[in-house]
């Protein structure tokens, strides 16, 4: 068609709806995926802690069993915990003369993938009679277990806005059309084709769907953005897993496009179902 | 040049059933044999109800045929695809009862449209545009919207788009219905004037004072879907334009 004046008028009021709806949905689908991204995170960080031991040894057998660990197949490191820094965050629980008294010595172990417990727990009772093993994975599990029941629901809550937007989009073109309705029907029997039809539409959903899809993008990734620089500060390990790693944020980033494809792609198809425009 | 016995439209044995209301899945139109032909005027005329608008919505390609064949310049419209429908219905001009313009654009840029949906440059666009309005007494109005027209000056940016891109039929509903006797005079005086020797314009109406007033024109008459003696008389040319008929007309 010559270009001029749109033959069907673009309503403000439909196109910010429209807008207003894709930019929330992308708000919410960014920041649940952020969290889910930051729940995976944390669950790795803390996957990889679990194959973490503490060993306790008498202190008179510390540096036998030490030498013995680093010698171990499968443990990648054995480092003896500071004994004034054990006393001390002991001494408030026992006592001043706590180091009176028969304090064991603690050894922290990091195992390689290739380490089984049973064998390491079998060579140490060989050399050493009175051990005790606590595995980190035992006390982490519920943090673990609460971290991926947060990840799948934070997962599901993103793949809602997934599902809704391609829904949203082909309704709010089923009313495009509706309000226009006498405009198109006018325009068709003066020999405009589907196609040409169709166009204006086509563009004012595309239009309609990136410009919401930026601003709810923006708006969440710079949130997400805040929320990271805020919790970078204590230096905690879980948290610092908890927050987007840079190909998180390449996921964070494709999303508002998805949506607006989506949308797009919606939008067309109830074109395309409305008018017998090709997709 | 095309003459005066060429076929334009023919209709044959077409029924079309209601597809809407009460009546729904009755036939509006039956056993419809007629051919139509090129330069003539033809006055559809019948009481309420007598199928005027359902055989105009066969005319204008708004609706097929239920039964029957309708060949529309020479094509079979029952086998037309989608964009051959659409390049049809561009040879085809219509005046709607109501005039329908679209509301927010101007009287120029309605009278435009059928030109931007031929894709037909701008230049030519606004030339054709601007000659048109001259032609209807409207130029002076060219930049007005619907709202700010009256019916009559409505009804004469309607026949001036149905005109613009050189039609080979016009279809008008009742064009005439809602516009004073002397606007509808002069309305009757453009339908006869603006196309080309080789024009079919089909117009419905009720009103039987335009017989007098189109002496030339064929007249089909429709009663309960059927049309009444279509075979009669021999097709006449389309009454040539008036003497006044090339110069501005004024509401």
């Amino acid at each position: 068609m010559t270009p001029g004046p749109a033959p069907f008028p673009a309503t403000a009021h439909d196109d910010r709806a429209l807008a207003a709806l894709l930019a929330t949905l992308v708000f919410l689908a960014i920041v649940a995926a952020a969290v889910a991204l930051g729940a995976a995170g944390s669950v790795r960080m803390l996957d990889r802690s679990g194959a973490r031991l503490t060993v306790q040894v008498p202190a008179a057998a510390a540096g036998h069993a030490l030498g013995l660990l680093r010698a171990t197949p499968g443990v990648a490191r054995a480092v003896p915990v500071d004994r004034a820094t054990l006393l001390r965050l002991l001494r408030p629980w026992l006592g001043e003369d706590v180091a009176d008294l028969p304090i064991p010595a603690l050894i922290d172990v990091d195992l390689d993938d290739t380490a089984t417990l049973p064998a390491i727990e079998h060579r140490l009772r060989g050399v050493v009679a009175v051990i005790r093993i606590d595995r980190a994975d035992r006390w982490l599990a519920p943090v673990v277990g609460a971290l991926r029941r947060l990840l799948w629901a934070a997962a599901a809550f993103a793949l809602l806005p997934v599902i809704a937007t391609p829904l949203i989009a082909g309704r709010a073109t089923r009313h495009m059309l509706a309000r226009q309705h006498e405009g198109v029907a006018l325009v068709r029997a003066l020999g405009a084709t589907d196609r040409q039809l169709a166009a204006p539409f086509r563009r004012r959903i595309a239009g309609t769907a990136l410009a919401g899809a930026a601003i709810g993008g923006v708006a969440a990734l710079a949130i997400v953005l805040v929320v990271q620089a805020a919790v970078a500060g204590p230096g905690s390990d879980l948290i610092a897993a908890a927050t987007p790693a840079p190909r998180d944020w390449v996921v964070l980033a494709a999303l508002p496009v998805l949506l607006a494809v989506l949308a797009i792609v919606a939008g067309r198809h109830t074109l395309h179902r409305a008018m017998g425009a090709p997709a | 040049m095309t003459t005066a016995t060429t076929t334009m439209v023919q209709f044959e044995h077409v029924g079309l059933r209601h597809a809407t209301g009460a009546d729904v899945g009755s036939e509006v139109l039956s056993d419809i044999t007629v051919s139509l032909h090129a330069g003539v005027f033809y006055l559809l005329t019948g009481p309420g109800g007598a199928g005027k608008s359902a055989l105009l919505d066969l005319l204008s390609l708004a609706r097929a045929p239920d039964r029957g064949t309708l060949h529309l310049f020479g094509e079979a419209v029952n086998r037309l695809t989608r964009d051959r429908l659409a390049a049809c219905r561009r040879r085809i001009g219509i005046v709607h009862r109501d005039g329908r313009l679209l509301p927010h654009l101007t009287a120029a840029q309605n009278v435009a449209l059928p030109l931007r949906i031929a894709d037909e440059a701008p230049v030519a666009i606004d030339r054709a545009v601007a000659a048109m309005l001259d032609r209807v007494g409207m130029a002076d109005r060219a930049d007005a919207l619907p709202a700010a027209l009256s019916a009559g000056e409505r009804q004469r940016i309607a026949v001036a788009r149905a005109f613009v891109a050189r039609p080979a039929l016009v279809v008008a509903d009742e064009p005439t219905g809602a516009i004073d006797p002397a606007a509808a005079d002069r309305l009757l005086v453009l339908l006869g004037s603006l196309g080309d020797a080789a024009t079919t314009v089909v117009m419905a109406t009720h009103d039987s004072r335009l017989f007098t007033r189109l002496p030339r024109a064929r007249i089909l008459r429709l009663d309960h879907g059927r049309l009444h003696d279509p075979a009669a008389p021999a097709p006449v040319p389309r009454p040539g334009p008036p003497p006044h008929a090339t110069a501005p007309v004024t509401a």
